[in-house]
């Protein structure tokens, strides 16, 4: 078992920080915690899907044609998902349900057929789409912490004393996901390079 | 040329492969989907009509944002005792992501006596949140004092706008304006409907047949329904007698119950 290929997703090829794949989603969903899990756990398990079917079928795939095809297969892998999540568990759909479209668009999904599991064993590709989903979901909760906390006074829902009577509505907004983006992202360049200097 | 060949027949066998395992994904899921669908509009009318037991469906005209003619389903509410509590509609207004289905109930005087979001694909962490705090202060100001303006704040009505997400606040209003305006226009029906299951007095002033005044001329003529598009159907509780031949033969006498006193409809 090849551990890298499921702890890189994770820091040194985290698709957010790092790949910078996936950031529309990332800032439209990380506005509180619920919401970067919910839409966390809802990719990694489309990405776990689509890795796994690209990396079965990629041999027969004709490298002409390649981008239609995996566009075709995560577009039937996720609208069947979907589907069936609504027919038999209602509950986890009404949860998760309103993220499916977001994750149709989400290229972290294409980016990483197209990058990893095109190229890779089907066992290779599931790790990968393992430690790229976490590592999704950790960097939206990372940015979705901030952002609840300062814009929202709540953190996961249960308000926070002193910040809940006058939040700073404008860390909900987009101008404060692209501000808590840009400062975590800087961040992690900063540990990456070394640390402090 | 023969590459051609080969990719497209690929292409087709993939799309043919795809094609076959929605359609199978649709036949297995779409009863269950819509069985899930119900008992949560079942549950949702309870909730939003609190002490309803049974509901009666009635079809009603009335006109789309076009101007075309559109039924629009309405739920008569009553309680154990056959007594007339208001109507449940789904209103579903246009949002930021697509329509945002909406039961709304609303008592026999026009006053809102509860709203639930049935589905909305609204952005998650703004519009959304049309679900949470939108939601309660909604109810609060709806609940509180009428006449209230179904505006938001902005537009000069009385319902806080979620910051960030005014596109999502502002259809629901005009989806609860637009459930309000349906009831106006049907109340003559909706009140026939009302006294027909069983005996039992009415309530409140609301009920009663209204001495018709000139209302504020509601659009066109497909907006009062001929009588015949009542649905012959009995209600659902087999003990109340079937309304059917009280309904039909009355024609829907006065054109139009004065609008009740709402400040929504405007």
């Amino acid at each position: 078992m090849n551990t890298k290929e499921l702890t890189k997703g994770i820091w040194a090829e985290n698709p957010i920080f790092v790949i910078m794949l996936g950031c529309c989603p990332a800032l439209a969903v990380s506005t509180s915690l619920a919401n970067a899990f919910g839409m966390g756990i809802a990719a990694t398990f489309v990405l776990l899907g689509s890795n796994l079917i690209i990396s079965l079928i990629r041999a027969s795939v004709p490298d002409k044609i390649r981008i239609p095809v995996y566009i075709v297969v995560i577009a039937t892998f996720v609208t069947m998902i979907d589907k069936f999540m609504a027919a038999f568990t209602p509950a986890l759909s009404a949860s998760l349900g309103i993220f499916i479209p977001l994750i149709v668009v989400n290229c972290i999904i294409l980016g990483r057929a197209e990058a990893f599991a095109n190229k890779n064993t089907p066992q290779d590709s599931i790790l990968d789409a393992i430690g790229m989903g976490l590592g999704f979901t950790i960097a939206l909760a990372m940015i979705a912490v901030f952002r609840e906390v300062l814009g929202d006074g709540k953190f996961f829902g249960i308000p926070v004393p002193l910040i809940k009577d006058d939040p700073c509505l404008l860390m909900i907004m987009a101008p404060g996901g692209f501000f808590v983006f840009g400062l975590l992202m800087a961040w992690k360049k900063h540990l990456a390079a070394g640390g402090a200097k | 040329m023969n590459d051609l060949i080969q990719t497209g027949k690929y292409l087709l066998i993939i799309s043919a492969i795809a094609g076959l395992l929605l359609a199978f994904t649709e036949m297995v899921t779409a009863p269950r989907i819509a069985e899930n669908n119900r008992l949560v509009l079942e549950k949702a009318r309870r909730e939003v009509l609190p002490g309803a037991e049974r509901f009666d469906t009635l079809d009603l005209a009335t006109t789309d944002d076009a101007g075309h003619p559109a039924t629009r389903s309405l739920s008569l509410g009553f309680d154990a005792q056959g007594k007339f509590l208001g109507t449940v509609q789904t209103v579903s207004p246009k949002g930021y992501g697509g329509p945002i289905d909406i039961v709304l109930g609303l008592k026999p005087d026009g006053a809102v006596s509860g709203v639930k979001i049935q589905s909305m694909r609204e952005t998650p962490g703004l519009g959304t949140k049309l679900a949470e705090g939108f939601l309660d202060k909604f109810l609060e100001v709806a609940r509180a004092g009428h006449p209230v303006k179904f505006f938001v704040k902005k537009d000069g009505g009385d319902i806080d706008a979620i910051t960030a997400a005014t596109i999502s606040s502002r259809a629901f209003c005009k989806g609860i304006r637009d459930g309000i305006k349906v009831v106006q226009e049907g109340q003559t029906l909706i009140q026939q409907r009302a006294a027909a299951p069983g005996a039992t007095p009415l309530p409140g002033p609301a009920t009663t047949p209204v001495a018709p005044s000139p209302a504020p001329a509601p659009a066109p003529a497909p907006v009062v329904p001929p009588a015949p598009s009542v649905p012959p159907a009995p209600p659902a509780d087999p003990e109340s007698p079937p309304p059917a031949p009280t309904v039909a033969p009355e024609p829907p006498a006065p054109p139009l119950p004065p609008a009740i006193p709402q400040g929504g409809g405007q």
